[in-house]
């Protein structure tokens, strides 16, 4: 009998204590995110991950990086496998195009439940994280284009550092100051662009912008961009940084390592290049806003935020907000040791935004930048054929490369962008 | 006696002949080999056949992943008409081929005659002219964008000491192609030097030798003797060459992303972008099989010209 008795406590207290353990383990409910952060900003972010996961038991944010062009095909693989993960971190035109597959939960009353103030946030950012009038990306941070300037070559020059240059002239006596040429082939760029792709695509885009060009109609149906002469006096500007003043060498294949090896002095980029220009020994550079070349200020933005991803448990949706409002919260960290700029007020006027992290003379021409951008991606669905940052046979490279070296007139190269732009805006109109 | 021969056909067969034997319209099928071939069979009809005839049939949809796909007939296929880019990526791998194909098979063939007369150093050459075969064509291209690189590649760092001009090897629009093509031919040339190698050395020797004792020189042994007996080699080579080079696409993704000015970027290289950056699988399929058509087309100007060789 007594035998009897002490297995049925021991059977008990077996059960008891797997019910028990169950219900424990129950509780932690671990979250997939996927971002595109590499470098020194995956780390960082991953960081920032990292502290959630510490100081939440209940939640465990289990991440993976990979590389920015991979990331929206393997997204789209795991919806179409009915597997997604439940967060994202990514930029607006790929969120807008997961929201169409049905793959993406509106934030809007999910925050709201969460607790998150959506009144803290800069109004034209959340604005552009609204898709058919749901907010579906919670922006976390906008990388703005500023200029970065070789102090070295700067002083040699002859020129005053504490006064960068501020409109197009100035930007000129600059890069012309600092260019060093060899009978007409320039050796080393005043103005550091590359022969073809990104540098020179964007640097067009910043000036078409900043001439009054318009990519497209509001209603998104027609190309309105050479609707002014702002594209054609934008690429004539181009040209002649390489061909009439000879500040920019178009044999310079990679943007990032030119500057870091001194071969171009003013670099045009985003924030995100900061963490590595500052650990590279020997370079000594500054920050400064884009002077302002055509007829007002404006500059490139890149908008990136969190999604959540539609799930079948609705505990875990409830988890990935729980998680996308700390990680906005906390967005403190990212801003100033990762990169770009925050968008919530709040963190703009705590003053440790200024005092942390990356000093604050590099951070503060991107900081100024954001009133006035411009985002490159636009957001809807093929936002990304709009891009100004464009290599390869993304449409403004396609048409503007062969005119940056010189084997195609202006004219046709804007009359073939506008021709691209419009068969795609055709396309996705008739779907 | 032919102790290995087609079982069925042969009653002498070492394979069995009565149980374990079908027959079909007449022919005996062996169970055994079935079973044999069946696991291949299996992999070939999921992973090879019924991707390409899914392939086929995405070509004649709208499909980007997630949804399902949506049959538009032949619009994807008169989209190409309407796409000024399909014209010049075109062009630009036609131009590749041209340089690689008969760059590799030249250069791979006189390596292959210099290893095989096992002169000085031939030992040293295969081994130097097989490795880079084994090492990944991204870890060669990286290698060759620094090697390439205008201010502070050695290359132009040696014939800036030769007095000659830097050249931009990669970003001028007349090198990028040539300098893409010796990068894609000095990765090849190894692979092929042994195929080469290896129908030189089953070239019977009696012939050789007895074309000497007749008088004749190196230079019509290698024409008369040596090149004929290579041909079905040479025909495998050319074959499997013009497919590779017409299927461009590490090398250029990696050393110029198309650039400068979209004259290095390749047909595979806009599939790639059309199909998995744009997620339009429709278009990109149908590129896909027009890449096919051209490659039927260049295989059958191929067999024209050398004929069916034994390979």
């Amino acid at each position: 009998m007594l035998k009897k008795n002490i297995a049925l406590v021991l059977v008990l207290f077996l059960v008891i204590g797997g019910v028990w353990a169950q219900a424990s383990t129950g509780k932690v409910i671990t979250l997939q995110l996927w971002h595109h952060l590499t470098a020194s900003d995956g780390e960082i972010f991953n960081a920032l991950l990292d502290k959630f996961n510490a100081t939440h038991p209940n939640i465990h944010i289990d991440y993976t990086m990979m590389p920015d062009e991979q990331l929206p095909t393997k997204v789209a693989a795991a919806i179409a496998t009915g597997d997604p993960p439940d967060i994202g971190f990514r930029m607006m035109a790929d969120v807008t195009r997961w929201y169409d597959d049905g793959a993406i939960v509106p934030l809007d009353d999910l925050m709201k439940t969460a607790g998150l103030n959506l009144k803290d946030f800069l109004p034209e950012y959340l604005a552009a994280s609204t898709y058919k009038g749901k907010l579906i990306m919670l922006p976390m941070d906008v990388s703005p284009h500023a200029m970065l300037i070789n102090v070295k070559d700067a002083k040699a020059a002859g020129l005053d550092v504490t006064k960068p240059p501020t409109d197009g002239a100035s930007l000129l006596k600059w890069a012309m100051a600092m260019a060093k040429s060899s009978g007409n082939q320039v050796t080393h760029s005043g103005l550091l662009l590359t022969g073809s792709g990104v540098a020179p695509n964007v640097l067009f885009g910043i000036l078409a912008q900043e001439y009054g060009a318009k990519r497209i109609s509001d209603d998104r149906k027609t190309v309105t961009f050479n609707d002014t002469d702002a594209p054609r006096r934008a690429a004539q500007w181009v040209l002649d940084a390489f061909d009439k003043w000879h500040v920019s060498s178009r044999d310079v294949a990679d943007r990032y390592k030119a500057f870091g090896q001194d071969v171009g002095s003013i670099f045009f980029t985003g924030p995100w290049t900061l963490n590595g220009y500052i650990n590279t020994s020997g370079l000594e550079f500054m920050t400064a806003k884009n002077p302002i070349v055509g007829d007002h200020f404006t500059t490139l933005v890149d908008l990136a935020g969190l999604c959540a991803f539609r799930q079948k448990d609705a505990n875990r949706t409830k988890a990935a907000a729980e998680a996308i409002k700390w990680l906005s919260d906390n967005s403190l960290f990212w801003v100033t040791k990762g990169r770009g700029v925050p968008l919530r007020q709040s963190v703009l006027k705590n003053p440790e935004y200024k005092n942390s992290g990356i000093p604050w003379k590099y951070r503060e021409a991107f900081s100024n930048s954001i009133q006035g951008g411009f985002l490159d991606e636009m957001p809807f669905p093929i936002g990304a054929e709009f891009s100004y940052y464009a290599s390869g046979d993304m449409p403004v490279a396609k048409a503007m490369d062969p005119v940056w070296a010189g084997t195609r007139s202006i004219e046709d190269g804007l009359a073939a962008l506008e021709n691209d732009w419009q068969r795609i805006l055709d396309r996705y109109n008739e779907k | 006696m032919n102790i290995v021969s087609s079982p069925g056909r042969n009653p002498g067969s070492l394979f069995p002949t009565r149980s374990g034997l079908l027959r079909r319209k007449g022919k005996a099928v062996d169970r055994a080999a079935l079973l044999f071939v069946g696991p291949y069979l299996l992999l070939f009809v999921s992973m090879k056949l019924a991707p390409i005839i899914f392939g086929v049939y995405v070509s004649f949809t709208d499909w980007s992943i997630v949804r399902a796909p949506k049959w538009v007939g032949l619009k994807n296929y008169l989209r190409v008409l309407d796409d000024p880019w399909v014209a010049q990526v075109w062009i630009n791998t036609l131009k590749m081929a041209l340089l690689v194909v008969p760059g590799t098979v030249i250069i791979s063939m006189l390596f292959a005659l210099y290893v095989n007369r096992k002169w000085r150093f031939s030992n040293m050459v295969r081994t130097f002219v097989f490795a880079p075969k084994a090492v990944a064509i991204t870890v060669t291209s990286m290698i060759w964008v620094w090697i390439l690189e205008k201010e502070k590649g050695i290359l132009n760092i040696l014939l800036s000491g030769l007095g000659l001009p830097k050249v931009g090897w990669l970003t001028s629009i007349d090198w990028v192609i040539p300098s893409i093509a010796v990068v894609t031919i000095w990765w090849g040339v190894g692979y092929y030097m042994v195929i080469l190698l290896a129908g030189l050395q089953d070239i019977p020797r009696e012939l050789i030798d007895s074309a000497r004792l007749d008088g004749a020189s190196d230079t019509q042994v290698f024409w008369n003797i040596t090149l004929p007996m290579l041909r079905p080699a040479l025909v495998l080579i050319i074959t499997l060459e013009i497919i590779a080079s017409l299927r461009i696409f590490g090398q250029v993704q990696l050393m110029t992303a198309g650039g400068p000015g979209g004259r290095s970027a390749t047909i595979v290289s806009y599939i790639y972008s059309t199909g998995f950056q744009r997620f339009d699988l429709g278009y990109a399929a149908a590129l896909s099989f027009l890449l096919f058509l051209t490659t039927i087309v260049f295989s059958w100007i191929r067999f024209k010209v050398y004929g069916d060789a034994d390979y």
